[in-house]
């Protein structure tokens, strides 16, 4: 009896323990520590992210709506999210405050509500893939959130991977934080101004435009629901140009689509007159405008011209993103437009793959939700003087010595250039095909437009050919044109150990490719004589070489030089930093070329002070050119082509979009966000190894380290043999 | 705690004098190796992602047979009965075995730092996550262990302990990949005991609470019931 009772204790205490096990670890599942080990802290929170939950002066509130219990790998992203949002309100304290709401379930009241709330936020469930019960269903689910900061609201309506999560959140925060500060600092509402004509309703009907006399009221409504988000900071205008001709001028300076039509007949034989109307949304803030597309014009094949109004939805967010690019909550940074630069791709056409090889799309998404692009036309405006860097990419047209000056004295400012420096101007022959049956190729002219010198100058030169490389891009053909491989050698794949580490917004870039690039030349005299201080940031491989004379850069009839030393490495990319001397420091002051039609003013002015008899010469200029001004960077790069939309991924996660992003971000002296950005970069590429080591490392670790177990089993084997003997000889005597 | 001791030295001289430990290692080492560097010039990436991620299968499989003979093998020859009529407490029988095989473990687990010296001459390793996902290892070694300790106890046919062994080590470590078939309103609970689950955790270089009390719970509660098992059959 005894013993039945100590064995029931026994388990009985078990059970004790048991319990008190589950207990602990439910109590460590919200008290617990994590110890991060990866090198860059891959999966704790950054400083920046620190830092700006820190600073946080009002509530901010995190709104997660995640259906739970979701299959892997969508179970682990909620895992993750709360992990972050904890390390986050670690550091926000009191002002940071995470709250899951439960959007499970159809029939659970509850869950309804808060998938009401989801949508009211604009997070709609997502279709998912999901294994359920042997078979392969889809599921909807709510996989976003919504951050409120005073009045203002993000959202991040799908969260569908843990990659680059925290960089996002921290850039809303970051951006919410900006943009209290820029609405409460306003003196002036922003306007947002509807131009819409009266005129295009009697049209409307015959452009399968519906709802046109509606639009009025609801763009009206939705800017009373946007200022409720934005402190009361807008006003709405409706503009009708067709009744006040002052309006119709302002539509045109501001670049708003008109449509107009000559006399014509319906099909009930009445006639509609001449006339023209506007249609588009301005978004004003003092000098700075914002243009909303109110309606897409397209062409589509047997139907022709279509007319479509832009849905509500995306109009609200366009209006929204316009009032916080009017009032500068991302910071402004130049973008050199004419000159023959790259276009910035905002919009995307409909219907139409045009020119997309050549847009800049990716780019323009990828540096907008961090920093406002504003176009310098230096012939117009010059470089702003508030803007702190300046983007100049593919330049192919000469620029004036004034213009050259005016860049040249930005940086002496103290401000920054990335100079993305296209050497050659690609002209592709318009025709197919030559007389003799075959394919023209593209002809490689050499660019000369005035800002190698001022590179030059400042101590880095673009040499004048292309960097071909035999460790390149392999692009896959098709199994119908042959199969196999062909190498691109104009397109070169940085590797690991030629990226300079010592950057650390370099640190955790692994890889990148080039694209038609050129050689960078460092003038290391002059950049000693400056005392600036350079950086190489990546070369191209050992087996790499240049081509500069008759250019064919078709991958067939390219062929790797013969002999050892005909190759060498190049410098790709370098920043250079310091105190630059400016180029015109003992030039005249060049002068600005003369506007159109602005000469006979000019000369008239001239008249009449002359006729009034005033000296100008006696009034001279005093030290108007900064010969040695601030510190300043300068970033040269040999291509504009790893800007384009097939290089850059559109989501900018790739190792190309992380370098562009940090690079920008180093030039405007936000180097942390650049190493946070890429903390998640996983590209960690192998050197490159010959066959054979491959073959050997596989066999010393496949085979070998078994043999040599079985080695060591053996002697420990052999050694008990002997002993064995040596005790069977003692004893048997 | 020193009989403990003596009986993990004769636990763990009695693996490396028989031939087990060296065909164990072997096997153990030819299986991570060639599934891991079949692939990993096809990855091509400086990292042992791929190795940690495959090692709590391998375990599943290695550690019942490197745990079976614990008492088994005892319990079989009746030399249990002559160990439980000396001075020593269950607890120490069991701490020591469990001390062998845990020993054990680590020495097969040696081996494999060639593969991480290797990679680290050919690209950047990061050794942060090649830290954790050996000290993951090791805790879900122990884990396994237990498990592997527990069997040995139920039953004196070795083969049947290998079996039920491999058979909870190989549930604990696909319940979390098998998480859909499961019913939904114990999804959390199921992927909380899944040991891959917390594995995966350490193997990226992150040290966990939550990860670490899962290791030393299941240690504690399959050790803790091999005492009730060897308690019972006293």
């Amino acid at each position: 009896m005894e013993n039945i009772l100590k064995q029931k204790n026994k388990y009985y205490k078990f059970l004790i323990y048991l319990i008190v096990v589950v207990l602990v670890n439910m109590a460590g599942a919200t008290l617990f520590f994590r110890w991060d080990l990866t090198s860059n802290k891959i999966f704790s929170l950054s400083v920046p992210s620190r830092k700006v939950v820190a600073t946080l002066s009002e509530p901010l509130t995190v709104k997660v709506f995640f259906t739970g219990k979701l299959s892997a790998p969508y179970n682990n992203i909620e895992r993750y999210l709360a992990d972050l949002l904890q390390e986050y309100s670690i550091y926000g304290g009191k002002y940071f405050n995470y709250q899951f709401f439960n959007v499970s379930g159809e029939e659970n009241e509850k869950a309804k509500v808060n998938q009401d709330l989801a949508h009211n936020y604009g997070i709609y469930p997502v279709q998912i893939q999901n294994i359920e019960k042997d078979e392969v269903k889809f599921q909807k689910a709510y996989m976003g959130l919504v951050l409120i900061h005073g009045n203002i609201i993000e959202t991040i309506p799908t969260i569908t991977s843990t990659e680059g999560l925290e960089f996002l959140i921290t850039s809303k925060i970051q951006k919410m934080n900006n943009k209290i500060s820029a609405l409460l600092n306003l003196k002036e509402k922003v306007k947002v101004k509807l131009f819409l004509s009266s005129s295009l309703q009697v049209v409307g009907p015959y452009m399968n435009l519906t709802g046109l006399s509606e639009t009025a009221g609801k763009i009206e409504e939705m800017t009373r629901k946007l200022n409720e988000k934005n402190f009361d900071r807008l006003e709405f205008v409706n503009y009708d140009p067709s009744r006040e001709p002052s309006q119709s001028k302002e539509a045109e300076k501001n670049g708003i689509l008109a449509l107009q039509w000559d006399e014509f007949r319906d099909r009930t034989g009445k006639s509609i007159s001449k006339d023209k109307g506007y249609i588009g949304i301005i978004v004003e803030h003092g000098d700075k405008t914002e243009n909303i597309k109110l309606l897409d014009v397209f062409r589509l094949p047997l139907f022709g011209t279509q007319y479509q109004l832009a849905k509500m939805d995306e109009i609200e967010e366009s209006i929204n993103e316009a009032v916080e690019n009017v009032i500068s909550v991302n910071e402004e940074i130049g973008y050199l437009a004419g000159h023959g630069t790259r276009e910035l791709g905002m919009m995307d056409m409909p219907f139409s793959n045009q020119g997309r090889e050549e847009s800049l799309k990716n780019f323009y998404g990828m540096v907008s939700e961090e920093y406002t692009l504003k176009q310098v036309n230096l012939k117009e405006t010059g470089v702003p003087e508030g803007l702190p860097s300046l983007i100049i990419a593919g330049a192919k047209e000469k620029f004036s010595d004034y213009e050259l000056y005016q860049i040249d004295q930005y940086l002496m400012k103290g401000k920054n250039l990335a100079v993305f420096v296209d050497s050659f101007n690609e002209i592709v022959p318009r025709q197919g095909f030559n007389g003799m049956g075959g394919f023209q190729n593209p002809v490689y002219l050499p660019v000369n437009t005035g800002l190698e010198k001022l590179l030059e100058h400042y101590g880095a030169g673009i040499k004048k050919s292309y960097v071909l490389d035999e460790n390149c891009f392999k692009q896959s053909i098709p199994e119908a044109f042959g199969g196999g491989e062909q190498t691109v050698y104009f397109a070169p794949i940085i590797k690991n150990e030629f990226i300079n580490k010592k950057l650390s917004f370099l640190k955790n870039i692994k890889g990148l490719v080039m694209f038609k690039s050129s050689p960078v030349e460092l003038d290391e005299e002059k950049i000693k004589k400056y005392g600036l201080k350079a950086e190489k940031l990546f070369s191209s491989s050992e087996k790499s070489w240049d081509i500069s004379d008759d250019i064919n850069l078709n991958p067939m009839f390219i062929q790797p030089p013969k002999g050892e030393n005909k190759y060498k490495q190049m410098v790709m990319a370098c920043i250079l930093e310091g105190y630059f001397p400016s180029y015109f420091a003992d030039k005249p002051i060049p002068e600005k070329e003369a506007e159109e039609g602005g000469d006979d003013k000019k000369d008239k002015k001239n008249d009449k002070n002359k006729a009034k008899g005033i000296d100008m010469s006696s009034i001279q200029a005093g030290e108007a050119t900064i010969k040695k001004g601030k510190p300043g960077k300068i970033f040269v790069i040999g291509t504009s082509e790893i800007l384009l939309d097939n290089i850059l991924d559109k989501k900018g996660m790739g190792p190309n979009a992380h370098f562009i992003m940090n690079i920008i971000d180093y030039l405007n002296n936000k180097e942390a966000y650049a190493v946070m950005r890429s903390k998640a970069q996983r590209f960690n590429p192998l050197k490159e190894i010959k066959p054979d080591s491959k073959v050997l490392i596989k066999g010393a670790n496949i085979a070998g380290l078994p043999v040599l177990i079985i080695i060591a089993g053996l002697m420990v084997f052999l050694r008990r043999r002997s002993r064995q003997r040596v005790i069977q000889q003692i004893f048997g005597k | 705690m020193k009989n403990a001791v003596n009986i993990f030295k004769k636990e763990f001289a009695a693996y490396f004098i028989s031939p087990i430990a060296y065909i164990v290692i072997s096997i153990f080492l030819v299986l991570t190796g060639w599934f891991f560097f079949s692939t990993f010039f096809l990855y091509r990436q400086a990292e042992l992602r791929n190795f940690f991620e495959l090692l709590p299968l391998t375990f599943a499989f290695i550690i019942p047979a490197v745990t079976m003979r614990l008492f088994s093998e005892e319990l079989n020859i009746g030399s249990y009965e002559l160990l439980s009529t000396m001075p020593v407490s269950s607890l120490d029988i069991i701490s020591g075995k469990f001390m062998a095989s845990v020993i054990f473990i680590i020495i097969m687990l040696l081996p494999t730092v060639s593969y991480s010296i290797f990679i680290s001459f050919l690209g950047e390793l990061d050794w942060g996550p090649v830290v954790g996902g050996y000290t993951g290892a090791v805790l879900l070694g122990a884990a396994f262990s237990s498990i592997g300790l527990f069997s040995s106890s139920l039953t004196r046919n070795q083969i049947i302990a290998f079996i039920i062994g491999m058979a909870v080590c190989f549930v604990l470590t696909l319940l979390d990949k098998i998480l859909f078939f499961l019913p939904r309103d114990f999804l959390s609970v199921f992927e909380f005991l899944g040991a891959d689950f917390h594995f995966h955790n350490i193997s990226r270089g992150i040290i966990d609470s939550r990860d670490l009390l899962y290791f030393i719970s299941l240690c504690f509660i399959m050790l803790y019931s091999t005492n009730l098992v060897i308690q019972g059959k006293k």
